[in-house]
């Protein structure tokens, strides 16, 4: 009985101070703290002060904050405006026309950054006012701009990645592999959906412009040049084996520091300001990475992932129905929590039976970051509708309804992956 | 007292800033090394001390600017009333949490420093250094966190407004 009462005890304690707003972080170590008094022999402060340097001091997450800092000072530069000059001739007579511009742009935008709030806020600058301008209906502008910014999460270089592969003891480098052919994939069916969608509503999309002579798009592709120079220094160093992915972030801040240099746009106002705001998300991320390696290691003393692993395995579960439990057990936690909580919160739990079903943990990190992808769009605390709801100033049940065809879209990728797992797992081979 | 926080909150996100410019030095530092075939002694080690350095360090700008994360999904479906009071009781629980979270990494450092402990990798830099710097910043964020504790609801929505996170 005893056995049942203490995960039972953990879990309501930790619902219990999430859902009355305390910062996620210290809900976790406050879960942490108490376990760990009631129901071990450790003096609980100590070995979580223990557990948070040990855990915040290794060399594994040193690539999070400098990808964040990459993000902060991109974000503050003229990379949109030269994403949409260089795609918009390309897609303009596709069916669909410039609503292309959300998913190329999120998806060129998020190989040079770790998330997908600042995917969408970067992209969406550029392109929801000038899809507006041209008369292009808000609701499918809005709902293709959520959905393809959510992107910034799979599409490597991605702070999530970092995350879960700390959390699950897997290589960053393979992981940021695994993402890449998914990442494209999902890109193809989010235009493949608004090709769709303009091809049933004839009239709703403005005429297109005339072609444009093909040596003119080459031309203006060159606006791509610098965006393209960063994407190949990160994600080259990276996949090459030349820099692990700590390198390829710093080579990445240094990057697009130059970037912003060369454009002018760098001070030493700009220049403090992209430092302030990467310490600060920095620091709220590592609050609840410092309470999650608390709540791990008091998960490992009451044994609870090893428990959990063998009663799941008791239900005979075929790792079919296993993927599918676990697909809803998140879409229910990511109405909730954010992404790197709901990461941090069950990947280490729950990574034993996952192994216990021989499933791939490159392909579960690829199946988990696009569950979150999902719970970053559907309400009430998704990040891209919070984002979006800046952007627009509309009503966030009007933003999650616009985007709601995205889920359904992203959970058609989620099944051509478990038929093709070789869509994840091809590319991480080759890095040998 | 809130000026004082206030300042204290300032400090350590700058000091957060430095660790953050520290690490990316270190970084490239072990780029170039590794290419002119030198191997810079422990720089994992202080890329590290660093990290958790600015982790800490940042916390209380990361709460004073509105960019540390909970939820209010539940909060938001109860009445006004009621509300305000759950989030003003979590706010005390904040800061209690906070002090202790401060105390107990205080006490590590203070420990490390007492029994002379020295890290187990090739840097053998003493532990309380960069312990000592990850206290300070729980230190500062525990006062935030008490701050907050007192700060006029007006002006928290008021920043609700201002954050940058996610950016906008």
């Amino acid at each position: 009985m005893t056995e049942l009462l203490q995960p039972l005890f953990v879990v309501a304690l930790l619902l219990a101070l999430l859902a009355g707003g305390l910062w996620i972080g210290l809900a976790l170590i406050a879960v942490a703290a108490v376990t760990l008094e009631l129901f071990t022999p450790r003096a609980a402060g100590d070995a979580l002060a223990m557990a948070v340097w040990g855990y915040l001091s290794s060399w594994t997450l040193t690539a999070l904050p400098l990808f964040l800092w990459m993000g902060t000072i991109l974000s503050k530069t003229l990379i949109a405006e030269a994403l949409f000059a260089g795609l918009s001739p390309w897609i303009g007579r596709l069916p669909g026309g410039l609503l292309h511009a959300n998913t190329l742009g999120s998806t060129v935008f998020a190989a040079v950054s770790g998330s997908s709030a600042a995917t969408c806020a970067t992209v969406g600058r550029m392109t929801l006012p000038e899809l507006a301008r041209r008369g292009y209906p808000d609701s499918i502008a809005v709902g293709t701009l959520a959905g393809a910014s959510t992107l910034g999460l799979l599409i490597p270089p991605s702070i999530i990645m970092i995350v879960y592969g700390v959390a699950a003891e897997v290589s960053i480098p393979k992981l940021f592999a695994a993402g890449l052919l998914p990442g494209l994939m999902l890109a193809a069916l989010f235009m493949g959906y608004t090709a769709l969608w303009a091809l049933r509503h004839p009239g709703a999309i403005p005429a297109a412009d005339p072609p444009v002579e093909f040596l003119t798009r080459v031309r203006a592709l060159r606006q791509l040049t610098p965006i393209a120079l960063l994407m190949a220094a990160v994600l080259g160093s990276i996949y090459s084996g030349i820099a692990t992915a700590t390198e390829a972030a710093a080579i990445g801040v240094l990057g697009a520091l130059a970037l912003a240099g060369v454009e002018g746009s760098l001070d030493w106002r700009s220049f403090t300001e992209s430092l302030n705001a990467a310490c600060r998300q920095f620091s709220a991320i590592a609050l609840i990475l410092a309470g999650a390696a608390g709540l791990t290691l008091t998960m490992g003393y009451l044994g609870l992932p090893r428990d959990l692993a063998a009663a799941i395995s008791a239900l005979e579960l075929s790792p079919w129905q296993l993927i599918a439990a676990l697909l809803g057990f998140y879409v229910v936690l990511g109405c909730f929590l954010d992404g790197i909580s709901v990461v941090v919160l069950t990947v280490s739990i729950i990574m034993p039976t996952v192994a216990a079903a021989g499933i791939d943990p490159l392909w579960f990190g690829v199946f988990t970051v696009i569950a979150v992808e999902m719970a970053q769009i559907t309400p009430p605390v998704g990040f891209n509708l919070f984002v979006l709801q800046g952007m627009t100033g509309r009503e966030l049940p009007w933003i999650a309804r616009v985007a709601a065809p995205m889920c359904l879209v992203m959970l058609c990728a989620i099944l051509l992956l478990w038929w093709f797992p070789q869509i994840a797992l091809w590319l991480p081979a080759q890095m040998g | 007292m809130r000026r004082l926080v206030l300042q204290l909150s300032r400090l350590t996100g700058a000091l957060a800033g430095c660790a953050l410019v520290g690490l990316l030095a270190l970084i490239l530092a072990g780029i170039v090394a590794r290419a002119l075939g030198l191997d810079l002694v422990g720089h994992d080690a202080y890329a590290g001390y660093c990290l958790a350095a600015a982790a800490l360090l940042g916390s209380a700008e990361a709460l004073r600017r509105n960019d540390q994360i909970r939820t209010r999904a539940l909060l938001d479906l109860l009445p006004a009333s009621i509300a305000r009071l759950i989030d003003h009781i979590a706010r005390v629980t904040a800061a209690l949490l906070g002090f202790a979270l401060a105390v107990y990494l205080t006490r590590l450092a203070y420990l490390s420093w007492q029994f002379g402990d020295v890290s187990q990798g090739s840097d053998a830099t003493p532990l309380w250094l960069p312990q000592s710097m990850v206290a300070f910043g729980a230190l500062a964020f525990a006062f935030s966190l008490l701050a907050d504790c007192f700060r006029p609801l007006v002006e928290r929505a008021d920043e609700a407004a201002t954050s940058e996170w996610p950016p906008r």
